[in-house]
């Protein structure tokens, strides 16, 4: 399989009240062609940021800072605004957690759509508004035509992020970065949801980044996952490998947390404490406060990320001993 | 639709109390009202006259009623003061000052929406702190006093035109401009400092919202995320201030036309006023008020088309 | 944040507060008579005797700005008075009663407020007479509207309140309760209001004495200092900055000074 992104020692900083806040630490992962890595961790863990970084869309107060962005073998870190334009939208597009105020309030969806003809393609306006209307069709819209004059406050969460989807497939992009597409949606509708981006993925053999904090839909959508904590990456390998035997206590704490409907009557797990401002990261493991199993070295120093397994990294000094306090 | 039909049952009835209040306005006149339209030196013969021809005999509600038939009709009765019919005189002097309003409007608009663009782009707390200093004293400054100063600055010091003298436009079309230019001005820089107040604000919020940074995740660079996404989402707080403010560019100039000599229909009503020459004052100020409760109606159905939420709320 | 918040308020509180005193002091000391003329003296520029000048009667400017403080103040205060008493009791009825006449009220409200400020003003001295006291009837009057809508909207607010039900059901009338709860809550939107109010009544009647439609002499006015050194603009041109000057702090003081109590009541604008 190709490789199309490759991400090395990414660290995003935030200034805020004058004090420089560090929100996502050395980052490093890599992309492959029509693969979907699922970004997996509480609100709060750096996940969002640490994609939109890749397009520059960080509010002004962030700074990224990276050994190299190797987007299909050319380095995207520290493009100006003008050349990562050329890459949004076209090469990398997005899907945003928020169906409700991801669109400009103001103009018709199908407008919206055809911007991407407009900005993207030679199209003129007739192939283009042909084209809207087919692309919304592939996403299971119905009545394309008339919807293609709603505005956004008449549509339904689901019939936006179909828009939104159409949107970010107009161009066939290498990338589709799908930031908690389905949280604000109804369970129903987010498996459909859930659908249609696998379909599209095989399809067009467009690779997904699909960020999420369940794991559930992770589960679902995946092939390889990646689990954040406060900024760092604390377990990462193959979706099946990493759910059915995590190393990490954070990843079983998280999997030990979904309720079963099996185990009814049971109390719900749930990690102790909660996540810490970035600002009061702990010196060495950022998840020593909350683990059960931290001794002294854990919140003295940072692990690093070991391969275990083949492609199943923790971020442990006790990974076995956590797998094995579990099974007994 | 039905919006349409609630906007101009509003608009009516807001013009019949205007109207009614103008009219019944000058039921209060101290002292016989006849003799206060025309004056003490009338004789019984011209006070007989006056209440025939205007029925003064009548009760308020029918004169109201004949009153109001015969604006419809064009007919605002005479000048005591001219001798001549009110919608005549009107008519000569409208031109000016609609003229003057419109080339001040266009002039607020055409500096204030760049300029709040600009502001907003390099939006940061010093720059934030400078606008908000320059647009309160922009607010606070008279324009007939801008007027004054802008007088004996480009008037008198550089000679541009000479104070004390009007061309106008039908004489010399671009001397007329001139003439007009500096006194649209002066009614603008208040104006200016409205717009890029509310503006600018509405911009740096709106450059927050989400769907910006979907414009932005689509390819689009600042310019094209500002002029075909935000700007138009900024303007609507600005569209609800629009028709009071033109209603005040129309009554800046009202002021204006004193300052530079113009003879447009603020000078008129000036003039109506100190001749105590109260058809005039009354047709005058029922013509007005009916073109801003006009201007206010369009810019309700503006609103209504740029903002397509309206819609919903007012079912 | 919180300090650059209340900036508006301090400058608005320093500039208002200046004037105030200069107004105070105008009572009892200025520099020079300003009803005595020294033709001699006349359109002198500014210099250590005439801090500002002096004008066509050979008057101290700056003596007579301190004195047209008293108008401005006097002008600004009685209207705004006017305004807030009539406007509080209009909204308090069309909050209170609602329904017919609550519409009607506010329809009335909505055609005074459809007037251009300066053409009500000016339709209301073609009818009464110019003068102090037509002027800040005039201005009154235009500012019952903004004060009659704040206090309806307090009252329909609190209205619905589970509290004014249980005081009906026990006996005390629902309209002294909902004072008592109304007003606090509307106090500061009235306050800001008063004070925006203020600033708008100085500049309409600095125009309508500037048309010489408002304050008449031996009542002074910085509008009509203004209208007054216009004829002598050439020769004077120092005579029409210092009103000016005056009218824009005035108006600019009494402005940020609302602003600022927005801020501080309201953190979150």
């Amino acid at each position: 399989m190709k490789k199309i992104l490759e991400v090395k020692n990414m660290s995003i900083d935030f200034i805020h009240k004058k004090t420089k806040i560090n929100a996502v630490s050395k980052l490093s992962y890599e992309l492959y062609e029509n693969e979907v890595l699922g970004i997996v961790g509480e609100s709060g863990c750096g996940k969002s940021i640490s994609v939109m970084s890749l397009l520059g869309l960080l509010s002004s107060g962030a700074s990224v800072e990276a050994d190299h962005i190797q987007f299909k073998g050319r380095d995207i870190n520290g493009l100006d605004v003008k050349a990562l334009s050329k890459i949004r939208g076209q090469e990398i597009a997005i899907i945003f957690q928020e169906p409700m105020t991801s669109l400009n309030p103001l103009m018709t969806v199908g407008k919206q759509i055809l911007e991407m003809y407009e900005l993207h393609t030679d199209l003129s306006l007739k192939e283009a508004l042909n084209e809207t209307l087919e692309m919304m069709e592939k996403v299971g819209l119905k009545n394309v035509s008339s919807l293609y004059h709603a505005y956004p406050h008449e549509l339904s969460g689901g019939m936006i992020q179909r828009i939104m989807i159409a949107m970010a497939m107009v161009c066939q992009p290498s990338i589709l970065i799908a930031d908690e597409p389905t949280t604000a949606l109804d369970v129903t509708i987010q498996a459909q949801i859930l659908n249609l981006m696998r379909a599209l993925n095989q399809k067009s053999h467009t690779a997904i980044l699909f960020i999420s904090h369940d794991l559930g839909v992770i589960k679902e959508m995946c092939d390889r996952v990646m689990v954040m904590y406060l900024g760092y990456v604390v377990e990462s390998g193959d979706v099946m490998a990493v759910l059915n035997a995590p190393y990490h206590p954070y990843t079983k704490g998280l999997l030990k947390s979904i309720p079963n409907p099996q185990k009814r009557h049971e109390r719900l797990y749930s990690i102790p404490g909660r996540v810490p401002n970035m600002s009061d990261r702990p010196v060495g493991c950022p998840f020593c406060e909350r683990c059960e199993k931290a001794t002294e070295k854990c919140s003295a120093q940072l692990p690093e990320l070991r391969e275990l397994d083949k492609g199943h990294h923790v971020r442990c000094f006790y990974p076995e001993m956590a797998s094995e306090m579990e099974s007994l | 639709m039905r919006y349409l039909i609630k906007k101009t049952g509003s608009a009516i009835i807001t013009l019949v109390i205007v109207s009614f209040m103008t009219f019944g306005i000058f039921e209060l006149i101290p002292g016989d009202p006849v003799t206060a339209k025309l004056g003490i030196e009338a004789d019984q013969e011209q006070i007989e006259a006056l209440i025939q021809e205007h029925g003064l005999d009548k009760p308020f509600i029918v004169r109201y009623k004949n009153w109001v038939i015969s604006a419809i009709k064009g007919d605002l009765g005479m000048s005591l003061r001219f001798d001549e019919p009110v919608t005549k005189l009107i008519k000569d002097r409208v031109k000016v000052t609609a003229m003057l309003t419109i080339l001040s409007l266009s002039m607020t608009i055409m500096i204030a929406v760049p300029l709040s663009i600009f502001i907003a782009k390099y939006n940061n707390k010093l720059i934030g702190i400078l606008t908000s200093i320059a647009t309160q004293v922009g607010m606070a400054v008279p324009s007939f006093w801008v007027g004054i100063m802008m007088t004996y600055f480009f008037g008198l010091t550089l000679r541009l035109f000479i104070p004390g003298r009007y061309v106008s436009v039908d004489d010399n079309f671009t001397e007329g401009m001139l003439y007009l230019f500096f006194p649209a001005v002066a009614i603008a820089i208040p104006k200016i400092a409205t717009v890029i107040r509310y503006l600018r604000n509405a911009i740096v919020e709106q450059l927050e919202a989400n769907y910006v940074r979907t414009a932005y995740a689509k390819g689009f660079v600042f310019k094209g995320v500002m002029y075909r996404h935000v700007l138009r989402n900024a303007l609507i707080p600005v569209i609800t201030i629009m028709g009071m403010m033109i209603a005040d560019v129309l009554g800046g100039s009202l002021i204006i036309e004193q300052v530079f000599t113009i003879p447009g229909i603020g000078r008129l009503l000036v003039m109506a006023i100190n001749n105590r020459d109260y058809f005039l004052v009354q047709g005058m100020v029922l013509y007005i008020a009916t073109i801003i409760i006009g201007i206010n109606f369009l810019v309700d159905l503006i609103y209504h088309w740029i903002d397509p939420r309206i819609k919903i709320e007012t079912l | 944040m919180q300090k650059k918040k209340s900036l508006n308020f301090y400058i608005g509180a320093f500039i208002v507060g200046a004037l105030f005193l200069l107004m105070v002091t105008s009572y009892f000391y200025m520099p020079y008579s300003v009803t005595e003329m020294n033709l001699a003296e006349k359109l002198q520029p500014p210099s250590v005797q005439h801090l500002m000048g002096t004008d066509h009667f050979g008057r101290d400017i700056f003596s007579r700005l301190m004195q047209g403080s008293q108008t401005a103040f006097y002008v600004g205060l009685i209207s705004v008075g006017i305004g807030l008493c009539i406007g509080v009791i209009i909204g308090s009825i069309a909050g209170y009663v609602g329904g017919r006449v609550d519409d009607v009220l506010m329809r009335f409200m909505d055609a005074l407020m459809a007037f251009p400020g300066i053409l009500f003003a000016l339709l209301f001295v073609a009818v009464f007479g110019v003068g102090i006291f037509n002027t800040m009837v005039a201005l009154g009057i235009l500012a019952i509207p903004n004060f009659a809508r704040i206090t309806r909207s307090g009252f329909l607010q609190v209205k619905n309140f589970t509290y004014v039900d249980m005081a009906r059901t026990i006996g005390v009338p629902s309209i002294r309760i909902m004072f008592v709860h109304i007003l606090p809550n509307i106090m500061s939107a009235l306050v800001v209001a008063s004070s925006i109010g203020l600033a708008s009544a100085i500049l309409s009647e600095a125009g309508l004495s500037y048309l010489g439609l408002g304050v008449q002499p031996p009542n002074p006015s910085w509008g009509r200092m203004l209208s007054e050194s216009q004829k002598y603009l050439i020769k004077a041109p120092y005579y029409a900055l210092a009103p000016g000057v005056m009218i824009t702090l005035a108006v600019l003081g009494f402005n940020l000074l609302g602003d600022g109590i927005r801020d501080l009541r309201d953190p979150r604008k």
